[in-house]
Parts: C-alpha cells; sequence; structure tokens
C-alpha cells in the first residue's frame, strides 16, 4: 500500500545559496506540503522568501497576508506580483535561529483549478520576532511540477528544505 | 516507499490530569508535530496551556502571537520566559459542555544544535461571545536536542483529551 505521506525530496545548504528547487514533481499525490528550517543572509526586518512554479517569473501571482511584528497587527495584499511572498523569515541576526516555514498545496496536480497555497511561517527572536499566515495564489491550470523557494537574499548555510507528499486514502 | 510520518506516541486521558507528558523523544525523525484536543475543569475564568521542552522552566523561551478574540485582533510578545504560550483560554466547564480546543505544533530540527523554532496554530471555540485563535511563533533558545514535550495548563485537562506526536523524516 502507498504510503499517505512521503518525502519527495530534500535539500540541506552546506553553504548560502540563492534559491532551492524541487523539479519534476510527481503528479501522484493529492497535495504537497513544504517544510523549511531557513533563515538568509539579509537585515531581520521585513525580510521575505518567495516561491515560484513552473519556472514562471511571470506577474501571476497574488497573496494575501496576515501578520504581526509589533504591537499592531497588519493585513495587506499583493496582486499581479512575480511570486509568492514568503513573510517574514530570520535574516542573518543570530546564526543560532531560523524560521519554521510550512506551506501546504491542496490539489496541486489538477490541470482545471488556479493553484493556491495556504502558508506559516514561526519566527521569534531575542526581541520579539514575526509571526504570519498568508494565502497564495498561482493563476494558472496547469499540474506543479516544479517549486522554487528563492531566499531573497542569500539563504543561509545550514538551512533545511524539504518537499512531501500526501496522498488520499483509496 | 516508506511513509514519512510516524506516531511516537499518543495520550487520550482516562482521568483529568495537570499535564501531558512526552519523554524519551528518540533523534530519528527530521521534526516533530503534536496535535492536541484539550479542554479544561475549572468552573471559574480562563484556563491558559503552555510548553516547555526538556523540563526547562525559566528565561530560554521568546515568542510573537497573533490571536483574535471573535472582536478584535491582537498582537505581542515576550522575551526571557519561562515557556512558549498556546492558548489564554481553552473551553472549560464554565462554557458549552464537550466543546475542545484544537492545536497544532510544529518544530522543525528538532536534534538541531541551533535554537529551536515552534509555531503553534491553536483554535478554542467555545461556543461563547468571546471565543480565541491564536498563531504564534516560539523560540527555545537551548542547542540541545528536545526529548521531553510538556504540555501545561493553568487547570486540569479534562477526561478525553488527546494528545498525538508525530516524527516526521526526510531521509
Amino acid at each position: 500500500m502507498p504510503a499517505t505521506y512521503e518525502k519527495i525530496a530534500t535539500t540541506t545548504l552546506g553553504s548560502a545559496t540563492a534559491s532551492v528547487t524541487f523539479s519534476s514533481i510527481p503528479s501522484t499525490y493529492t497535495d504537497l506540503v513544504l517544510v523549511a528550517y531557513a533563515a538568509n543572509t539579509g537585515s531581520d526586518a521585513a525580510n521575505t522568501g518567495y516561491m515560484q512554479y513552473n519556472s514562471d517569473s511571470g506577474n501571476n501571482y497574488s497573496d494575501t497576508i496576515v501578520y504581526t511584528e509589533g504591537a499592531t497587527p497588519t493585513s495587506f495584499r499583493t496582486t499581479n506580483s512575480n511570486a509568492i511572498g514568503l513573510w517574514t523569515i530570520m535574516g542573518s541576526t543570530d546564526s543560532n535561529r531560523y524560521s519554521s516555514i510550512v506551506v501546504n498545496f491542496q490539489n496541486y496536480s489538477n490541470s482545471t483549478t488556479y493553484k493556491t497555497t495556504l502558508n506559516r511561517i514561526g519566527t521569534a527572536t531575542a526581541s520579539g520576532g514575526w509571526t504570519n499566515m498568508s494565502a497564495g495564489v498561482w493563476r494558472n491550470t496547469n499540474a506543479i511540477t516544479s517549486i522554487l523557494v528563492g531566499g531573497g537574499t542569500n539563504w543561509r548555510s545550514g538551512s533545511t528544505f524539504t518537499l512531501y507528499g500526501i496522498l488520499k486514502a483509496a | 516507499m516508506a511513509t514519512a510520518i510516524t506516531l511516537i506516541s499518543s495520550v487520550s486521558l482516562s482521568s483529568a490530569a495537570s499535564s501531558i507528558t512526552f519523554s524519551s523523544i528518540p533523534a530519528t525523525y527530521t521534526d516533530l508535530k503534536i496535535l492536541l484536543s484539550l479542554r479544561a475543569s475549572t468552573t471559574s475564568g480562563n484556563s491558559n496551556c503552555f510548553i516547555y521542552l526538556n523540563g526547562v522552566l525559566g528565561t530560554s523561551y521568546a515568542q510573537r502571537r497573533l490571536f483574535g478574540d471573535g472582536a478584535s485582533v491582537v498582537s505581542d510578545s515576550q522575551t526571557s520566559y519561562p515557556w512558549v504560550d498556546m492558548i489564554n483560554a481553552i473551553p472549560n466547564a464554565t462554557y458549552t459542555a464537550n466543546t475542545f480546543a484544537n492545536a497544532e505544533i510544529y518544530i522543525p530540527n528538532y536534534t538541531s544544535s541551533n535554537y529551536k523554532s515552534l509555531s503553534v496554530d491553536f483554535v478554542g471555540e467555545r461556543n461563547n461571545t468571546t471565543a480565541y485563535a491564536y498563531l504564534t511563533a516560539g523560540l527555545f533558545s537551548n542547542s540541545s536536542a528536545i526529548t521531553t514535550i510538556v504540555i501545561d495548563g493553568s487547570d486540569n485537562f479534562v477526561t478525553n483529551s488527546t494528545a498525538y506526536l508525530y516524527g516526521i523524516s526526510n531521509a
């Protein structure tokens, strides 16, 4: 019997790297989960990564974010963007700290609907940090076969990225 | 292909308990995931729920919380904190019977020698005017592998409260 929750691919960076790409993603699962324990080399404030699918760098993405880095929560959205943002990730101020990133891709391989993700990123720091949840959409009906996870600046060495496939019960 | 997710341990309370502990967590996985269904037994006030790791209570934790109560949304943070808060108001005996809070906690890279990040989603709908949904980023400033997790509360958890600890492997 096929496993319900399988690793598709994983990468742990041995040096600073601009992006990580999961390619040749099989269409045999129902959903995908991207898990990262990651930080980048940028400054901490308003520090973002991003995702693009199937090598599409056109303005075909949008997202809506609710997040906080202070006393007042904020929500905003982007439209006609060239990527889905990963808001807000750990920067370079502390080599021991990495963000927790979990992205859910439901029904990623169908060929009739645009693709939506639920993105959750947590980054607590000695001075507070950020917590964020967002929804992203890619206006394309193709099955997702590759995912590029960009660091904005470089991802730091030691960052880990894993893509899992979830298979519905037969 | 082997499954990437494995149930390490589960608890279903057969009597009220003040806390739930997962101990001797093996270092053989990459990440940990905890699913909770909790209700408190107290008959007054709000019941808090929090998590601490490896028996460490002190100043090793920090958190950033984003939460709503049905009327407004609030953000706050704590540093040099004794634990990571999960929710300040899980359903208890004051509120509608049989309502339980739900939570998911994700701890990536829990055996790393770096500090540990926690993502906590916690909802405490209790069929009352005020209920809460929390999204929390937690930090445990400790480089040791996580071997023990304690889910604690200000009041006892009731019978039928459950906790499941899963290991997720990218090997």
